[in-house]
């Protein structure tokens, strides 16, 4: 709002006037007179009294009047007590943990940008920096135009709103002056990170490399200034030092417990058993989390079937069950121990024979609590290692929900709050929009000066009905 | 400074003069009746009219005449003239002051009804006579000062219930209020006496000057009134004064009594040549 707009001069130069018209008024001369016997007369004619009635009210219409025209004319977009506007400042986030590196510049720019504004922020967590969070108007975290909705929308009684975003923005620009988030390329920022196993995979921006302790390197690509590094984890735990973020660590996870017996003791079902525990983090317990052929919690049971004659039949199964996920089933002579199961009604059957276009049983079933999983013969003794080594995988994957050959060998401690990509990729920008603050004051004005015209117009009406 | 001051004196002198060469000096007319003065000078008969008194009856003529005339007589040359003059707060206002001027008035009043020799009253007061006697007619005068307590309505009601009726009442004032009061001197018409009303009224009450904003303080009624005037206001003040002068003149008209409007700025010898030609000692 601002006094300078000529209408709103004028107006108030005319109550000026009117002012001084009352202050004449009622600095009314003082004149004796002998006596006041024919000025009665006067004052008790019904014209000179109801002029007299009316005057006040009718000068304090007309004085309401111009002062709400003025008040109107002088677009008070924002009644600010000291008179000064406000910018809406959006301070796109570059940390996950709510303290920005860099929010004491952010907060430089936005006072250069629009000195003589009072600066209200607006973001969708804490920065972490007082002064900013004092005006913080905390938005719901969301995508950038999710938050950018928020802001415009809470913002409405802005002057002029400033946004740093981490990359450019016509759409926003067209709301007030976009500015960069950051005055440097972001390098080195990890936005992703995996366990798979033993290895470690971090996804980064550009090609600054993380500090990293407890894992060796195996390898790096980069592509369109993303790189994705793996690691091996070297030690039980592992440090992560990188660029705006605090360390990262990583805890190996505490192993499953599993446990072999009944007649899984053959030379071929300890090597499967070697391979696991060399290559997860599964160890041998007794008692265990998972019998293999034992009981347990969760059990894998073997020669569980009945002898029945299997001449002539055939294998089926359901191809989208993870027991079969990369198996090669060829590898498998599942008929070989003429054995067959007979499902239970609430069994889910995962592997059937069929005989003579008839069911003739199954060969694999899982109950139906999901915790026991039943072969009708030893599929694993006969196939190859390899073979028998995914389908040991697949089977303890199906009881457990994950495969062990993909289960992180390592947890993050304390949870993991990565900057998001598009964080990670903030670069500068040339600005766009603008920060003009009598124009962004005229959409405000549009919503309050109406209404002041208003009240000026009841106001004058009602002035002139005095004068009717 | 003085109220009657040399010039003022003089201008009595001069207007008395003045008065006698135009209408001729009281003794000639008493020397040429053979009368004494104070005795009323027949003048002739007229036929007799309802009202009339009774005891002006010309009994002779009617008896040789059959046909009923009233004896006719002329107006007594030295009268007993009493003033009453408006002493309230009001009278003070006008430059010069109404009660000043409203005083030399009476001043003039008195000094030609003594050099008549007549005799003058300041009601309540008593009667002065002899023309030697001007100066303690001035003096009365004098002391006739403005005072919050001299409305005159009860004074015109002292008048009017008074034992004595007065020959000649001049009653001097503004009458700027209702006239009821005034009405009350018609008991004294009925009892004979002859009726002047002189109303004095300064320039600036017949006509405003002052425009806008105004508080007006009435000097009798100790009270302000605000008013803004503009010209239609003024156009109507005047026709407010303009109603109630005519009312009173309306009122003098018809009991029978003489009435003058004497703005203040209107000389002595105007005012006794004209209006007040035929009042008290100037007739």
């Amino acid at each position: 709002m601002t006094w300078l707009e000529l209408p709103a001069l004028g107006l108030l130069l005319s109550l000026a006037v009117l002012a001084w018209l009352v202050f004449m008024q009622r600095g009314a001369r003082r004149v004796e007179v002998g006596t006041l016997f024919i000025w009665r007369k006067l004052a008790a004619r019904p014209d000179a009294r109801r002029r007299q009635a009316r005057m006040e009210p009718l000068l304090w219409l007309c004085a309401g009047a111009l002062a709400f025209g003025a008040l109107a004319a002088a677009r008070p977009a924002l009644a600010q007590p000291d008179g000064a506007f406000i910018v809406a400042v959006y301070m796109e986030r570059l940390a996950a943990d709510g303290v920005e590196p860099d929010a004491a510049d952010v907060l430089a720019r936005a006072r250069e940008a629009a000195p003589e504004a009072q600066l209200r922020f607006y973001a969708a967590t804490p920065t972490g920096h007082s002064e900013i969070d004092e005006t913080l108007t905390l938005l719901a975290p969301g995508t950038i135009a999710e938050e950018l909705a928020q802001f415009r929308a809470r913002s409405s009684q802005a002057s002029a709103r400033l946004m740093f975003l981490c990359a450019a923005d016509s759409n926003a620009a067209s709301a007030g002056l976009v500015l960069p988030r950051v005055t440097a390329r972001q390098d080195g920022v990890i936005f992703g990170l995996s366990v798979q196993g033993r290895r470690v995979f971090v996804r980064s921006s550009g090609f600054g490399a993380p500090e990293i302790k407890g894992a060796a390197l195996r390898g790096a690509r980069s592509s369109n200034g993303e790189t994705l590094r793996e690691y091996e984890a070297t030690a039980a735990e592992i440090e992560i030092t990188a660029h705006h973020l605090p360390p990262i660590r990583l805890k190996q996870a505490s192993g499953v417990r599993i446990e072999a017996g009944g007649r899984w003791k053959s030379d071929a079902h300890r090597a499967l058993l070697a391979a696991l525990l060399a290559n997860s983090n599964y160890r041998q317990s007794a008692p265990g989390d998972i019998g293999l052929d034992v009981g347990a919690p969760l059990r894998i049971e073997l020669w569980r079937g009945s002898a029945t004659d299997l001449a002539e039949a055939s294998v089926s199964f359901d191809s989208q069950h993870p027991l079969f996920a990369q198996l090669p089933l060829s590898a498998f002579d599942w008929l070989g121990d003429g054995l067959v199961l007979a499902p239970a009604a609430n069994e889910r059957v995962l592997l059937s024979v069929t005989r003579d276009g008839q069911a003739a049983g199954a060969l694999a079933l899982l109950s139906a609590d999901g915790k026991s999983l039943r072969f009708a013969g030893d599929p694993f003794a006969r196939a190859p290692v390899a073979a028998a080594a995914l389908l040991l995988d697949n089977a303890l994957g199906v009881l457990k929900g994950e495969r062990p050959s993909e289960a992180a060998f390592y947890a993050v401690v304390g949870g993991l709050k990565l900057p998001s990509e598009r964080a990670a990729f903030a670069a500068p920008f040339e600005p766009e929009g603008s920060l003009d603050v009598s124009s962004s004051g005229a959409a405000a004005l549009e919503e309050l000066a109406p209404w002041l015209a208003l009240a000026g117009a009841l106001l004058a009406l009602g002035a002139a009905w005095l004068t009717r | 400074m003085e109220l009657f001051d040399a010039a003022f004196l003089k201008e009595l002198s001069a207007l008395h003069a003045a008065l006698l060469r135009l209408r001729g000096s009281p003794g000639e007319g008493v020397a040429r009746a053979g009368r004494a003065a104070g005795q009323s000078e027949f003048r002739g008969h007229r036929p007799y009219s309802q009202g009339d008194d009774l005891r002006r009856l010309d009994w002779n003529a009617y008896g040789r005449l059959g046909k009923m005339f009233v004896r006719e007589f002329e107006r007594e040359r030295h009268e007993h003239l009493t003033v009453l003059l408006d002493c309230s707060r009001s009278m003070a206002a006008g430059t010069p002051a109404k009660h000043v001027f409203a005083r030399h008035v009476a001043a003039a009043l008195g000094f030609l009804a003594l050099k008549a020799e007549g005799s003058a009253a300041l009601f309540p007061g008593t009667a002065i006579e002899g023309g030697t006697r001007v100066g303690k007619w001035l003096d009365a005068l004098r002391a006739a000062e403005p005072v919050d307590d001299g409305t005159l309505g009860p004074r015109l009601k002292a008048a009017a219930e008074g034992k004595r009726a007065p020959s000649d009442l001049v009653v001097i004032s503004d009458f700027m209020e209702p006239l009821a009061s005034v009405e009350t001197l018609t008991s004294l018409s009925e009892r004979r006496s002859n009726i002047t009303l002189v109303q004095v009224l300064s320039p600036d009450e017949i006509s405003p000057r002052f425009s806008g904003g105004a508080d007006l303080l009435g000097l009798e009624e100790r009270e302000e009134l605000r008013l803004t005037l503009d010209a239609s206001s003024l156009a109507a003040y005047r026709a407010e004064l303009e109603a109630h002068l005519e009312a009173l003149e309306t009122l003098c008209a018809r009991h029978g009594w003489t009435y003058a409007l004497a703005p203040t700025d209107t000389s002595l010898r105007a005012l006794f040549t004209g209006k007040l030609a035929l009042v008290g000692g100037a007739a």
